[in-house]
């Protein structure tokens, strides 16, 4: 199925998402999706969902290493998890060795582990306290029947080696043993079945950054020795620069850029990873500033923004066509929009605020009258009927909220594919999937209009 | 040459336990003047926590400062003095227990913690415990408190503070709970803040608004920061000096620019050889080997040559303590290491010795388990 | 200064550079069995259940194999000659009513003359085994339901607590008494009875304990190696939920133990001549006033046995504490 958009349907990609979407369930206990009503029969029953995972797809070529990025709570542990099946997906599907692991399940799917292995952030708690370190690293080796007893220890001993542990230490405790050791036993572990493809979940976030730099050193000797296939989760820029040959950035559920690394890094095509790569700090005293912070709090999973996720905090939204604002007044509008919503502010005079938002000019036309009406509001106090107001006649009215971008644009420095979630994209891009019926909350990909 | 406004001498700090002593910071001196963010920056073991709980007098048995003298504003946090019988006492004009928690600590000097989970209560709403804060440490009533913590909150860019006030810390996200503890810190107008890792568990654009908010604050009040973290991108960013820890002591203080630039010591070098960059690919990494010792048996002669690339005999033999290797006119730039001519020792015709090898082969092993602080 | 040790050229603190040898454990037996030797609590509760524990082994060891020849020989001489009965005597060196103490019955003899100490020393071996018995039942009911209750949750744990809190409703007396009523009054009934009425118990523990280490990293990364379920419970849940259970067993026997002599108190359970120390102050009840070291003995006996159990559940839970170690 050619797609457009992250999934590039290489027949010899070794793992295939297609529009995995992995949703819990908000309500807790027998009564907790009823709610009462003032009508008959005065009981309704909702049910709510974290949609943590909402309609991602990509491919993973045998022996790359892409990374995944993204903040707290954007979901790509759910999503590393969901492709390993340790948690059940809500739809779609996940490709493995041209298998669909959804319709796997019971004893096939427990030795279809055998070929993709995860890695933990944790490096204390991933590790049995009460197991010796070489029974940890036998364990997965025996779960598939691989080798006896004998040869199995001798494995792992050698596996203790490679990962650069001492392997004398096959008889001792986790607790002896420095976090950046203990991850460097997950990785002996990991690698002790000959798996194909191995899902790190930010296997170093929780080291020293000189540590860091070892594990990390001999993750790629052993990606190379072992022809390993990396899915690289991490929040921190840095590691995934340095790691990853392709990057999938992830905005609340969703994959918002993939392209390859220095593409990604170097031409960013997507407000999101802009704001990202411009927010972290550099390890150097001379570099500049930043130039634009982004606003608010990651919206709730529960109930995301329509269409693209990220409108609320992009400082590039797009202006309704119904409006002919100048690029600045525009701007202002958003600003005094996104104000008004956090109640960033206690002015209620209209023209002070008039002068502190708007001082470039006042919109004209309907968007002026909309403004002024807004500021009337605020000026009786009504802050929900202003908020209601500014967000729904310019905020909801852009296209940002009222379709989902998926765009394909030209890659500027790599031969690969660069993939960006963009409405600003749209003139540019060499292919598009753009979801119209966005609006319902639940969108997927549409039908591709353009071949690859 | 104003004088500084805290200033550290040859702090030294021990835990006794079972095991033996831990020397947990050995001897180390730096000054905060006003207006500055000063750096404390190492890794996990090298000592900072600890130096900077012993500044406010905050160790704990089998903890206990042992040697040393902080002063503040021209009192004496800490400071010993031999008595008629030969032992170490503490002197007169040391502030006592009660004046430390009266006067100093939340008041003259605020600390910020790294979890802001733990250190605000979850079962009071934010906005109460702020206020009581402010009570104690401002003498003001209950009605003045509260506008002061709401004001405050607003400083710290939380919006909509009046309603925000009576919310509980779960309904705060991690970045806004960091805010409410700067918050906090900021209410009693400290002259110095110790922040201690404050922005390592937060995400990269919510450290971002956080490092901003602090550079502002600080340009507006004029408070000094000792920044404590392992971050040296965070230095980077905001620090005017930086102090660079290792194994308990200070190896390393210079301007931020020189510190990056012009960087004399070994670890502080192959510390910033060994991170991966957001900016540029950086092909190969050169991690530091092996593992940092324990602080209960710390090597011989200085204290880094079991890991350093530049290591000699002599490095062996004698412990380099901190001398000034800048130039003429330039700022003060000094470093622990023998190779600088500063040194008269003989580095230069020493051999050179064999470090390890290996990442973490066997080494590091810890006895009592895991990273150490 | 620094000290200059075979360490200082690597820089490692090296367990040879130190001479703490091996690196301790933190984990298993050995390591339990030392951290309780340090303990002073512990160690009273280790001596006493091990005495007890002793005692009762060789009360077996003369029951089976001997035939009660040994004690019989010593003093527990079923009497044969109507005319020679010695009832109700007290200890020795005291007199009551019924004569003097001698040392031929050093803690005096019962309503029918038997020997209380050897009486004692045989109902040992049953109280032993009834609170071990017990509490293994419980143990091992309770683990089994728990473990799989907490590990799977969704509908199995909804029916399996609901279950587990019928049994738990009832009271345990009630419960035990009717099922001995209607499955048998003896002796073995009595130790299955306050086993499954113990089950609740351990059950709870468990399940508590299963459903915080089911969320740990390294049983998903279990999962995700391909271990199979059963394997995961039993080789890394259940080892790591079972420090409480087991501080719990040890009370638990203490109470087992008190549960039946209370019910062979009440005539349900270890039936006569079984000697058996509820048995005993049972019979002793309507001797009171005439004699009352006949309940000193046994009362004491089962006085010492539960607190000695009590005691060293303590020291366990002290040992097993990981926070107080570190």
């Amino acid at each position: 199925m050619s797609g457009v958009g992250p999934a590039e349907s290489d027949p010899d990609a070794l793992l295939q998402v297609r529009d995995l979407c992995k949703y819990f369930d908000n309500d807790s206990g027998l009564l907790g999706s009823v709610g009462l009503d003032d009508e008959f029969p005065y009981v309704t029953r909702s049910s709510s969902n974290v949609r943590a995972v909402d309609g991602v797809s990509f491919d993973i070529k045998e022996g790359e290493t892409l990374g995944l990025v993204g903040e707290s709570g954007c979901g790509k542990s759910t999503l590393a998890r969901t492709v390993l099946r340790l948690l059940e997906p809500t739809s779609g599907s996940v490709y493995f060795q041209g298998e669909d692991l959804a319709s796997l399940s019971g004893e096939p799917l427990r030795r279809m582990r055998k070929d993709m292995q995860m890695i933990f952030q944790d490096p204390q708690s991933s590790l049995d306290p009460r197991m010796k370190v070489g029974p940890i690293v036998e364990e997965p080796m025996q779960a598939h029947g691989m080798l006896d007893e004998e040869g199995r220890e001798a494995r792992a001993k050698e596996l203790l080696e490679k990962v650069g542990l001492d392997p004398q230490h096959y008889n001792r405790y986790p607790h002896a043993f420095s976090g950046g050791q203990r991850q460097r036993v997950n990785l002996a572990r990991a690698l002790s079945v000959n798996p194909d493809f191995i899902v790190c979940d930010e296997p170093v976030s929780a080291l020293d950054v000189s540590i860091q730099a070892q594990v990390l050193n001999t993750m790629e000797e052993l990606q190379e020795e072992f022809d390993l296939t990396y899915l690289f989760i991490a929040h921190d820029l840095s590691v995934i620069r340095h790691i990853s040959d392709r990057v999938a950035v992830m905005y609340l559920g969703n994959i918002v850029e993939l392209a390859d690394k220095e593409e990604l890094f170097e031409n960013p095509r997507h407000p999101y990873t802009r704001a990202l790569l411009d927010a972290i700090p550099v390890p150097d005293p001379r570099s500049g500033g930043r130039d634009e912070l982004l606003s608010g709090d990651v919206p709730s999973p529960i109930d995301p923004p329509s269409g693209c996720r990220f409108r609320t905090r992009c400082p590039k939204l797009i202006q309704p066509e119904a409006y002919d604002m100048t690029d600045e007044t525009w701007r202002n509008v958003v600003r005094f929009q996104r104000a008004v919503k956090r109640r960033a502010f206690e002015e209620t005079d209209p023209d002070a605020l008039r002068g502190r938002y708007f001082d470039d000019g006042v919109p004209s036309g309907d968007a002026g009258t909309l403004l002024d009406e807004a500021l009337g509001h605020i000026q009786r106090d009504e802050w929900d009927d202003a908020e209601a107001i500014l967000t729904e006649r310019f905020a909801d009215e852009s296209v940002c909220a009222t379709a989902k971008p998926a765009y394909e644009v030209e890659s500027a420095l790599t031969d690969g594919r660069h993939y960006a979630a963009c409405h600003l994209r749209r003139d540019e891009a060499v292919a598009s999937a753009v979801d119209e019926s966005a609006l319902d909350g639940a969108a997927r990909l549409g039908t591709p209009e353009a071949d690859d | 040459m104003t004088e500084p406004l805290l200033s550290v001498r040859d702090l030294k700090t021990q835990f006794f336990t079972e095991d033996g002593t831990v020397r947990a910071v050995d001897g180390i001196s730096f000054d905060v003047y006003e207006g500055e963010i000063v750096g404390l920056v190492g890794e996990s073991g090298a000592g900072k926590s600890v130096a900077t709980s012993s500044i406010l007098r905050l160790v704990d048995s089998p903890g206990e400062i042992v040697g040393g003298e902080i002063e503040f504003k021209g009192e004496t946090i800490f400071g010993l003095e031999e008595d008629g019988a030969g032992e170490l006492r503490p002197r007169d004009e040391m502030l006592t227990e009660s004046e430390m928690r009266k006067r100093i600590r939340g008041r003259e000097i605020a600390i910020i913690f790294q979890d802001p989970m733990e250190s605000l209560n979850p079962v009071f709403t934010v906005g109460g415990q702020l206020r009581e804060f402010i009570e104690i440490n401002r003498d003001l009533d209950p009605d003045e408190a509260r506008e002061e913590a709401i004001d405050m909150l607003r400083e710290v860019g939380i919006p909509a503070p009046e309603s925000r006030y009576d919310e509980y810390p779960h309904q705060f996200s991690g970045g806004m709970r960091q805010r409410v503890l700067i918050a906090m810190a900021l209410a009693c107008q400290p002259d110095l803040i110790i922040a201690d890792e404050p922005t390592t568990a937060l995400d990269v654009t919510v450290e971002g608004e956080i490092l901003e908010m602090v550079t502002d604050l600080q340009e507006k009040y004029d408070t000094s920061f000792i920044w404590v973290t392992h971050d040296m991108s965070v230095v980077a960013e905001i620090c005017d000096r930086v102090n660079v820890m290792y194994l308990g002591e200070i190896i390393e203080q210079a301007e931020v620019d020189d510190l990056f630039y012009d960087t004399k010591h070994p670890y502080t070098s192959a510390l910033l050889d060994s991170m991966p960059r957001p900016d540029k690919t950086v092909d190969e990494l050169r991690p530091i080997e092996g593992v940092m010792p324990e602080a209960i048996n710390p090597p011989s002669g200085c204290r880094f040559h079991s890991r350093c690339p530049e290591a000699r005999e002599v490095c062996r033999e004698v412990h380099p303590d901190l001398r000034d290797l800048s130039d003429e006119g330039a700022a003060t730039h000094t470093g622990a290491c023998v190779k600088h001519d500063a040194f008269d020792v003989g580095y230069d015709d020493s051999p050179a010795i064999e470090t390890q090898t290996g990442s973490g082969f066997s080494a590091g092993l810890t006895e009592t388990g895991g990273e150490a602080e | 200064m620094a000290t200059e040790t075979d360490s200082a050229t690597d820089g490692s603190t090296d367990t040879e550079g130190t001479g703490a040898g091996e690196v301790e454990a933190r984990v298993g037996l050995r390591y339990t069995l030392r951290q309780v030797k340090r303990d002073t609590t512990a160690r009273i509760g280790i001596y006493t259940v091990g005495f007890i524990t002793l005692v009762a082994v060789l009360g077996s060891l003369d029951y089976y194999v001997f035939d009660y020849g040994v004690a019989e020989a010593i003093w527990y001489s079923p009497v044969q000659d109507p005319e020679q009965v010695r009832r109700l005597l007290p200890p020795v060196g005291m007199e009551n009513q019924y004569g003097q103490g001698t040392l031929e019955h050093p803690m005096g003899t019962d309503h029918r003359g038997r020997d209380i100490l050897g009486r004692l020393f045989y109902g040992t071996r049953i109280a032993i085994t009834v609170g071990f018995m017990a509490t293994a039942i419980g143990l091992v009911g309770g683990t089994l339901i728990g473990a799989v209750s907490g590990y799977y949750g969704g509908w199995i744990d909804d029916v399996l607590q609901r279950v587990t809190e019928t049994i738990y409703a009832i009271p345990f007396l009630v419960l035990v008494i009717a099922f001995m009523t209607a499955f048998g009054r003896d002796l073995s009934f009595a130790m299955i009875g306050v086993g499954i009425t113990s089950v609740p118990v351990f059950n709870r523990l468990i399940r508590s304990r299963v459903v915080s280490v089911r969320e740990e990293d390294y049983i998903e990364a279990a999962r995700a190696a391909g271990v199979k379920d059963r394997n995961i419970i039993l080789r890394h849940v259940i080892p790591n939920s079972f420090a409480p259970v087991l501080v719990q067993a040890t009370l638990q026997i203490g109470v087992s133990i008190l549960i039946v002599a209370g019910l062979s108190f009440l005539g349900f359970g270890a039936q006569p001549p079984t000697p058996s120390w509820g048995q005993m102050l049972s019979a002793s009840r309507n001797y009171m006033l005439p004699a009352p070291t006949f309940s000193l003995f046994p009362g004491i006996a089962i006085l010492i046995t539960v607190i000695g159990f009590n005691i060293l559940g303590d020291g366990l839970q002290d040992a097993l504490d990981p926070r107080i170690n570190n």
